[in-house]
């Protein structure tokens, strides 16, 4: 019983790094440039595609990875520069941004479907050894678990770094707290948010290779990750990076550790699995509205 | 042969048009009219359609007595049942449609309570993934409409009539009477005063309030009204498939309703209208048997290349035509006619 519920933690790990990772770039976006980003599972899919395809090819993981993060931030700057700044410079709603970002994502989602059919890519798995390192409980604890978390936390120090020590980093949190002060303070606003998509689809890429590395990938693979990534965004309330970490773990822990629990105490089948998360994003969602309850406006 | 492939090809495309033209309508109430992005509009449609799987297979259950309701038999021993009786038939379809309407409707007005806390993006996310969480445990849970598989044998309420083609035309003119009214209730709901109220908060919230109209329970009932219409296609869809499979409600089919309102005209019903037409009509055109037909073939599944133009319509119309095909009007309340000079003041009953 307790090895069981041990063995449930390499696994949970793995996905809380990843939809953490993920999660907060989301919350980047939205800090910085005022706007949900949908396509970010897209980012994720091309990080899965390129991770998968490099190291079929024979290229170390690590570089891969680094490849796939790569390939992930050119597309989210492509995606800005040539689609969404475009749209907010013609004066558009918050909401038109976000409904165009769907509009993205569809595109780069379905344009992908059609050249991975083409190459017969439909299905893939990557050529990441897994290697068992020891065992905790009944379940191996692999590179792949190290792997995942060590890139979260190398994600998070950097993140950190970034934003505290150096002077992007510091545009970054000005514009984040008050644009139209950054603006008239002479903080180069555009180069600011040319430099967050970066970061924004380096991170979704990253999370994309370690799923690649994970299991088979197709082209919807990062759109089924965006959904919890969103819910770790929204418990995150979109603003708050810790609170966003931690919806990352409760995610990964409840669909994972927590659908074990539930199945073992109460006998659910295991298929509801993705209902988990849900849950966890209706009670935060009731607590937030009690706790609202005093005013009628929030920002 | 090819005439009566014409007809199936013909009744086929009207029928999606109104289902589409209906849910369009339902969307553009809801994010045209007063700004609330509901992406989870295919909950609203799907609800519709699982309260109708659920009374149609259930009544003639219980009138039969059958014990396993998901098989091919039992689905063929309720069709049969259902064409010897026709008032039954039809009473059960008014009965769906009403519970199925009521139902998504009341869902809807549960969703404005995330509608409070949550604005815009993060609303429109929380909708669409409710929308997914529905469909998950649907198609998981068995004994609701059998899962996975889904159910068959809901009967069609034309069945009695037995040609094939005249219950396929019954029942298309029944779903275009349906689809006109809610057309000209819509058109009338939106050129009231409740429809001016509802541009006031998509356009300044803080405004309505300051003018005492409650934002939070405008958005109840919009959303109300637009997830029961919602979920009146959801049940007419269901009769006409005479099946449900939970997977055919996925959230491509929101995107693709919300394209319509994009191109077709933000806040413009006849423009939706338009935008309905115009996105059946792709549809139509990148499926592979519609192309089989003009011989055209291509290496890859079509179904992409309409969902890859989905995307595309959207960021352009964004981009260069926000406002849609058809522009936005202004509400036709009688005192904007009597200003305009086109009513006369004193047929109004104004200040008695």
């Amino acid at each position: 019983m307790i090895e069981e519920a041990l063995g449930q933690i390499p696994i949970s790990l793995l996905a809380s790094s990843l939809y953490a990772t993920a999660a907060v770039g989301l919350t980047l976006n939205y800090l910085v440039l005022r706007y949900a980003d949908f396509a970010l599972g897209e980012y994720i899919t091309v990080g899965c595609y390129v991770a998968a395809l490099l190291t079929l090819s024979g290229l170390d993981p690590i570089t891969a990875m680094i490849a796939s993060g790569l390939s992930g931030a050119t597309l989210a700057f492509l995606a800005d520069e040539l689609a969404l700044k475009p749209l907010e410079r013609r004066g558009a709603t918050a909401l038109q941004v976000f409904i165009a970002t769907i509009g993205v994502s569809l595109l780069i989602r379905y344009v992908l479907s059609i050249v991975a059919d083409l190459e017969d890519l439909l299905f893939l798995s990557s050529g990441f050894r897994v290697v068992p390192l020891i065992y905790i409980g009944n379940r191996p604890l692999t590179n792949l678990h190290l792997l995942a978390v060590s890139v979260l936390v190398a994600s998070v120090a950097t993140l950190t770094y970034v934003s505290l020590r150096t002077k992007l980093g510091k545009g970054m949190r000005a514009v984040a707290s008050n644009r139209d002060l950054a603006i008239s303070s002479g903080i180069p606003v555009w180069r600011i948010r040319r430099f967050t998509r970066l970061l924004v689809g380096a991170l979704a890429g990253l999370s994309g290779a370690l799923w690649a590395y994970y299991t088979s990938i197709n082209p919807e693979s990062g759109w089924r990750l965006l959904l919890w990534v969103f819910a770790a965004s929204i418990i995150g309330n979109f603003t708050s990076f810790p609170l966003t970490l931690l919806g990352g773990f409760v995610v990964g822990f409840s669909e994972n550790l927590g659908m074990w629990a539930v199945s073992r105490t109460f006998g659910v089948p295991t298929a509801y699995k993705p209902l988990i998360p849900y849950i966890a994003i209706v009670a935060v969602l009731l607590y937030r509205y009690r706790m609202r309850f005093r005013g009628v406006f929030e920002t | 042969m090819i005439q009566e492939g014409a007809y199936v090809f013909a009744t086929s495309f009207l029928f999606y048009l109104m289902i589409y033209t209906i849910l369009a309508l339902s969307m553009n109430i809801e994010y045209g009219y007063t700004g609330v992005p509901n992406l989870g509009k295919v909950l609203f449609y799907f609800v519709g359609g699982i309260v109708t799987a659920v009374i149609a297979t259930r009544v003639y259950d219980a009138i039969l007595g059958i014990e396993d309701p998901l098989s091919a038999v039992s689905a063929a021993k309720r069709v049969d049942l259902a064409a010897s009786e026709p008032l039954l038939a039809i009473g059960v379809f008014v009965a769906s449609l009403v519970a199925g309407g009521l139902t998504a409707g009341l869902l809807g007005y549960l969703a404005s309570y995330p509608a409070l806390a949550l604005k815009g993006s993060s609303l429109s996310i929380t909708l669409l993934i409710f929308g997914e969480a529905a469909r998950v445990f649907v198609r998981t849970y068995e004994p609701l409409v059998g899962g996975v598989f889904g159910i068959s044998g809901i009967a069609n309420p034309f069945v009695f009539l037995r040609e094939p083609l005249a219950v396929s035309i019954a029942y298309l003119v029944t779903t275009a009477l349906i689809t006109v009214a809610i057309l000209v209730l819509v058109e009338r709901i939106t050129n009231s005063p409740f429809g001016r109220v509802m541009k006031a908060v998509r356009d300044d919230e803080l405004a309505a309030y300051a003018l005492g109209k409650n934002a939070a329970s405008v958005r109840g009932w919009v959303l109300f009204i637009g997830s029961a219409l919602a979920g009146i296609a959801g049940s007419l869809y269901t009769f006409y498939s005479q099946a449900i499979f939970p997977d055919d409600f996925i959230p491509s089919l929101t995107f693709f309703v919300l394209t319509m309102v994009i191109v077709g005209g933000v806040a413009n019903n006849l423009g939706v209208v338009v935008g309905a037409l115009l996105m059946s009509l792709i549809e139509r055109f990148s499926q592979a048997s519609t192309l089989a037909l003009i011989g055209v073939y291509v290496p890859f599944d079509i179904s992409y290349v309409r969902y890859a133009l989905t995307g595309a319509l959207i960021v352009v119309f964004l981009l260069y035509r926000p406002r849609g095909l058809i522009e936005e009007r202004p509400v036709k309340t009688p005192l904007y006619e009597v200003l305009t000079g086109r009513r006369k003041a004193q047929k109004l009953r104004i200040g008695r």
